[in-house]
């Protein structure tokens, strides 16, 4: 089974979304509205500039329990079709810690590590505006 | 000729099987392994057979949301492990972690890499040669430490490496 993964960087590391998870990629305008959640509020830090801001739109989950959203992430880098068997399970250590932020594997591709966001499983508190 | 031994003879018997007792003790004392390693302003060590390799410098991938003693993950031949600043845990400044090697630290199901400025050295050392820490540690590192031993004319102190990981791992 191959996945297709949108690639983007955030704070010198890569990111890979599964594009069945989305349903559109569009520029960032300013008068976005509220339904617009940024990487640093899940993340946390402070908030920061984009060089070249995009707009994911994710799909719901299909069961009600996450529906649609909006992520502001750095442009793109590339799509890329990989295989699941090269995907690596997080280290143990640091699980506890990510998994609730969306991470739930890694894959190495050409010389980069890069952290495989599940855009359905982000702790839904994170997502909400303070 | 008299059958009675002299004092000289006496004495000479009692040396050599003082001797003959010495060496049979160096022979039959347990010897440990251990992997000695700058980090900070001491030397520290774990038991060499928590160690199974040393990487040079290395990139470190940032990943969100992890605590201060977890700077991130590196990637090992195709596995991808977590990288420990011990500093954080010993009172010692953090670490450049580009400048730092890795030590890849296994214990029964826990597996990280660890940083340490530089390993220093790789000995057996006499088991009774490691004595308890008496002073002049913190009582964070004290939780760590298995003991110290002396070598090169400076104090190691052996960390244990089970207190380590039942440290940092979140059940």
């Amino acid at each position: 089974m191959n996945l297709d993964l949108l690639l983007f960087s955030f704070n010198n590391a890569w990111f890979g979304i599964d594009i069945e998870q989305l349903a559109a990629i569009t520029p960032y305008r300013d008068d976005e509205d509220d339904d617009l959640v940024s990487l640093e509020r899940i993340f946390g830090g402070q908030p920061r500039s984009y060089r070249e801001p995009r707009v994911i739109s994710v799909k719901g989950d299909g069961a009600g329990k996450m529906p649609p959203y909006r992520l502001l992430i750095e442009a793109p880098e590339d799509i890329r079709n990989v295989d699941w068997r090269d995907v690596r399970p997080l280290p143990s250590l640091l699980e506890p810690f990510i998994r609730r932020l969306g991470v739930w594997g890694v894959l190495p591709l050409d010389e980069r590590l890069i952290l495989l966001l599940d855009c359905h499983r982000i702790d839904h508190r994170l997502r909400r505006k303070e | 000729m008299s059958e009675i031994a002299t004092k000289s003879e006496l004495l000479l018997d009692t040396v050599k099987r003082r001797e003959r007792d010495e060496k049979i003790i160096e022979v039959d004392e347990e010897k440990i392994k251990v992997v000695i390693f700058r980090a900070g302003s001491r030397c520290y060590a774990f038991y060499g057979r928590n160690i199974r390799e040393i990487l040079t410098p290395r990139e470190i991938a940032w990943a969100p949301g992890l605590p201060d003693y977890l700077p991130g993950l590196i990637n090992v031949r195709g596995d991808i492990e977590s990288v420990i600043d011990l500093r954080a845990f010993l009172g010692e400044e953090r670490a450049d972690c580009a400048q730092c090697h890795i030590a890849i630290a296994v214990a029964d199901d826990f597996i990280s890499g660890i940083l340490v400025d530089v390993v220093e050295d790789v000995v057996d050392i006499p088991a009774s040669g490691i004595k308890p820490v008496i002073a002049g540690l913190p009582d964070a590192v004290r939780e760590l430490v298995a003991g110290e031993f002396e070598h090169g004319g400076e104090t190691v102190v052996l960390l244990d490496l089970a207190k380590l990981a039942a440290k940092v791992t979140v059940r």
